[in-house]
């Protein structure tokens, strides 16, 4: 699960893969379809979409000769349910420590 | 790699630096607010257990003490009787002295995403860990 959410991260640390992200949030697309839509070549567009799938976070399905990408947003809220789970933990462990020197209002 | 999971939280505690220190490093103290129970040493090198509030085990090297400025330390929950290293993370204190008390300051860093640094190579539970400064 871990590696997982690492590739998570790495994919969307670059710009294009982000955009490219974006675009599949919208609506399923084509590689070629993508690259018409980004300053990138199709092969590049390739590139990113294989780092994406490796990540978990495009699934894709073949029609005849095409492929159709789309975005799966399973693997990006594991990660945000790391952060979500540890800031609020540390909200209450910050809380009772400052509870312990409030002045006591008994 | 350019990302990271890392949570970062602040609070302004009404006290001066030393007695937040203590309760940053003191068993006792660390019960009432970071643990069910605490069995740790804040000593470079020390390792030990905590108890969550939640009856779950964590197993804890502290990997710097600088008293009353900052708590350095990778914890990992304990499972079927070991650390559970994909799950660890590594946690930074830092302690600033304020007009209204103490600002303490967290960040907690999956070890997963920890780039590789001195300090931070000798942890996955590497027995000679201890002879850190």
């Amino acid at each position: 699960m871990t590696s997982r959410q690492d590739a998570v991260f790495a994919a969307l640390a670059d710009p294009t893969r982000r955009a490219v992200v974006r675009l599949l949030a919208d609506r399923p697309a084509t590689p070629t379809e993508l690259a018409s839509a980004l300053p990138v070549s199709r092969q590049a567009v390739a590139k990113h979409l294989a780092v994406l799938r490796a990540a978990g976070l495009v699934e894709h399905a073949r029609e005849g000769r095409r492929v159709r990408y789309r975005f799966q947003p399973a693997p990006l809220s594991e990660v945000l349910r790391w952060m979500a789970g540890t800031a609020a933990a540390w909200d209450a462990r910050l809380e009772r420590l400052r509870g312990l020197f409030e002045p006591a209002a008994d | 790699m350019a990302a990271v999971r890392r949570t970062g939280r602040s609070v302004v505690v009404p006290a001066g630096v030393d007695a937040v220190w203590r309760a940053l490093t003191d068993p006792r103290w660390l019960e009432r607010w970071l643990a069910g129970a605490a069995d740790l040493e804040a000593r470079a090198g020390a390792s030990g257990t905590l108890r969550d509030v939640d009856g779950s085990d964590r197993e804890v090297e502290v990997l710097a003490a600088e008293p009353g400025r900052r708590l350095l330390f990778a914890w990992w929950p304990r499972r079927h009787g070991g650390r559970d290293l994909d799950a660890g993370s590594m946690v930074e204190i830092t302690l600033g002295a304020e007009a209204r008390g103490t600002r303490v300051a967290v960040t907690e860093t999956a070890l997963a995403d920890q780039p590789p640094e001195p300090g931070g190579r000798a942890l996955a539970g590497a027995p000679g860990a201890g002879a850190g400064s």
